[in-house]
């Protein structure tokens, strides 16, 4: 196919030109009216170019908006999560790949079962155990009396760490690994945490790099639980600001400050994928597509 | 003096030993992960499924009402409408996003100069918030005379267009933003797919005269098979799960014309404080991806 193909390579140009413009005008559109004034967010005929350009909408996001505030409390969920739900995960991949116990088909059953489980099928009961969580948030030994974790940072972080999905990947990359190391660390009297921790653990960078990726950027784009456990304004991580902002804003005039705030939530993760983008494929391979 | 051990003793001893620590070892590392998995995972699972039989608004205690809520969600023409939508937009999203991720990824196999340029660009969609792209598609599509749409429209004489707030266009509107979300994911796997095929098949395929559409259809389309499957059940899972980009762009609306179940799940359970009933709905919705679930695992037995 990669010869003799009818179409000539102008013609595959303009085809991935078009589908390029496509895939890049909401960003430089959201880019251009976050730099607009006020005054020209519906000029006709539209301009992509602002001019004048002003930082302003940036200022009050930042500032006014609260911004600032998520944005640091985005980061601290995105980056202790994803620290928490790599070691966890990592740690329960590597048991499921490399030690013997029984009942390890049934248990790794469960996490395959659970995989697939859809997150709205559990956000109730999540909500509720999180609210009724025992002797915290005013709640007694039965987890009756007061909100539990809701509006806690713990509340934010706890139900996201383990995940069906992530063990599962780091197993497939564990089990590719040979397990003479292992032998060899046992026979020199090394325990099972460091044989794990210092010598399979390093081997694995490609799994932990691809995996701490997937989970930061799903941590810091969630939507939903956050926006079901936190009540509290100071708490928001960015996409629930953004969610409240756009419901604060009356009409389409300050469409410019809702795409300035817009583009503070998505910076972040889009310059993460333009550094790190090599893990972004690898992660599409470890899931067993190719080979 | 010490007894002597055989070779083959000495490995049967140290054998059962280091089984015996092994074994400690795994359930010692496997309590922290298990016992989040039980508390957040599990528990929560068979929680939903004892909620869908009561009635409950999360005070007080849940009342046990047998099938009522199931009775009730089925016979609701809310839910009725939703389910429709969800299989509209599920079959929309995945049929759309399988052809254009399948000719891209064609395109993009080919060997170009700019290709990764092009590959990232393509990409940049999957990465970026639901939420924060939800919220510039809906300002792009706002039907204000003088908008992006409205200028665009114009331009190629199509005339002005209520995008989101017709009840016709509400819902391919959104499958349209979804597919474009999802295109870049769909495309790396396809051409990881396209990689894999060999090169001397296209090859002896030539020599028998062949052309790129039979090459097409009797070489790339029968080995990409279980890419295309894993595709196919990936999307299909995932939009039966969509909730920002209703939640960003038409809150369900306009006549619940795009309301889906998970975004009803959302509204039952936290707007309406009706804990049951929307457990009865996550039921339903366990119930239809785990069809597809099913499908996958199947899949992935056939291939290994």
């Amino acid at each position: 196919m990669r010869n003799g193909s009818p179409f000539n390579a102008v013609i595959i140009y303009i085809l991935i030109g078009i589908v390029s413009i496509f895939m890049i005008i909401p960003f430089v559109w959201m880019t251009s009216v976050s730099l607009k004034p006020s005054g020209r967010v519906f000029e006709y005929p539209p301009r992509f170019i602002p001019s004048p350009a002003t930082f302003e909408n940036y200022r009050i996001a930042w500032d006014r908006a609260n911004f600032s505030r998520y944005f640091i409390n985005t980061t601290v969920f995105a980056v202790v999560g994803t620290l928490l739900t790599v070691s966890l995960c990592s740690l329960g991949g590597y048991v499921f790949a490399k030690l013997r116990f029984p009942g390890k088909n049934i248990l790794f059953m469960v996490v395959l079962f659970t995989m697939m489980l859809p997150f709205f099928s559990v956000l109730i009961p999540l909500f509720l155990i999180i609210k009724n969580f025992p002797l915290v948030g005013g709640n007694d030994l039965l987890g009756k009396g007061g909100i539990g974790l809701i509006n806690s940072f713990s509340g934010l972080i706890l139900p996201g760490i383990v995940n069906g999905y992530y063990i599962f990947l780091f197993r497939q990359f564990f089990i590719m690994l040979p397990d003479e190391l292992i032998q060899a660390a046992r026979i020199d009297g090394c325990s099972e945490f460091r044989i794990f921790a210092q010598i399979m653990l390093p081997l694995a960078k490609p799994a932990l790099a691809t995996v701490s990726i997937f989970a930061f950027m799903n941590k810091w784009n969630a939507l939903v639980w956050p926006l079901v456990v936190l009540t509290d304004p100071n708490k928001r991580t960015l996409q629930v600001g953004l969610a409240i902002f756009q419901g604060e804003q009356l009409t389409g005039a300050q469409w410019n400050e809702l795409m300035a705030a817009s583009m503070i939530s998505l910076l972040p993760t889009v310059l993460i994928f333009l550094l790190a983008q090599k893990y972004f494929t690898t992660g599409i391979a470890l899931t067993g597509i190719k080979e | 003096m010490d007894r002597y051990f055989h070779p083959k003793e000495v490995r049967k001893l140290l054998k059962s030993k280091l089984l015996k620590s092994e074994m400690r070892a795994a359930f010692l590392l496997l309590i922290p992960v298990f016992a989040l998995y039980i508390i957040f995972v599990v528990a929560p699972a068979l929680t939903t499924a004892y909620l869908s039989f009561t009635q409950f608004s999360g005070f007080g205690n849940p009342t046990w009402v047998g099938l009522e809520n199931f009775q009730r969600v089925i016979n609701d023409s809310q839910t009725q409408k939703t389910l429709f939508n969800t299989l509209y937009f599920t079959v929309g999203t995945v049929f759309l996003s399988i052809i254009s991720a399948l000719f891209l990824a064609v395109l993009l196999n080919q060997p170009l100069k700019g290709r990764a340029i092009f590959r990232s660009i393509i990409y940049l969609p999957v990465v970026a918030p639901m939420l924060a792209v939800a919220f510039v598609w809906k300002f792009m599509l706002d039907p204000s005379p003088s908008g992006l749409n409205n200028y665009l429209t114009n331009l190629f004489g199509l005339g002005a267009q209520q995008w989101l707030s017709n009840t016709r266009l509400a819902m391919p509107s959104v499958i349209l933003v979804s597919v474009w979300k999802a295109l870049g994911y769909n495309m790396v796997i396809f051409l990881a797919g396209l990689q894999g095929i060999p090169e001397q098949l296209y090859e002896a395929a030539e020599i028998d005269g062949a052309n790129f559409f039979q090459k097409f259809l009797y070489i790339t389309i029968p080995l990409l098979k279980p890419v295309t499957t894993f595709v196919f059940i990936t999307s299909t899972i995932n939009a039966f799960q969509a909730f920002e980009q209703i939640y960003g762009m038409t809150s369900g609306g306009p006549a619940n014309s795009t309301y889906t179940l998970a975004y009803l799940i959302y509204v039952k359970g936290f707007r309406s404080l009706k804990f049951g009933e929307a457990s009865a709905l996550a039921v339903i919705l366990v119930f239809i991806v785990f069809i597809f679930s099913m499908l996958y695992i199947r899949q992935i037995a056939k291939e290994k």
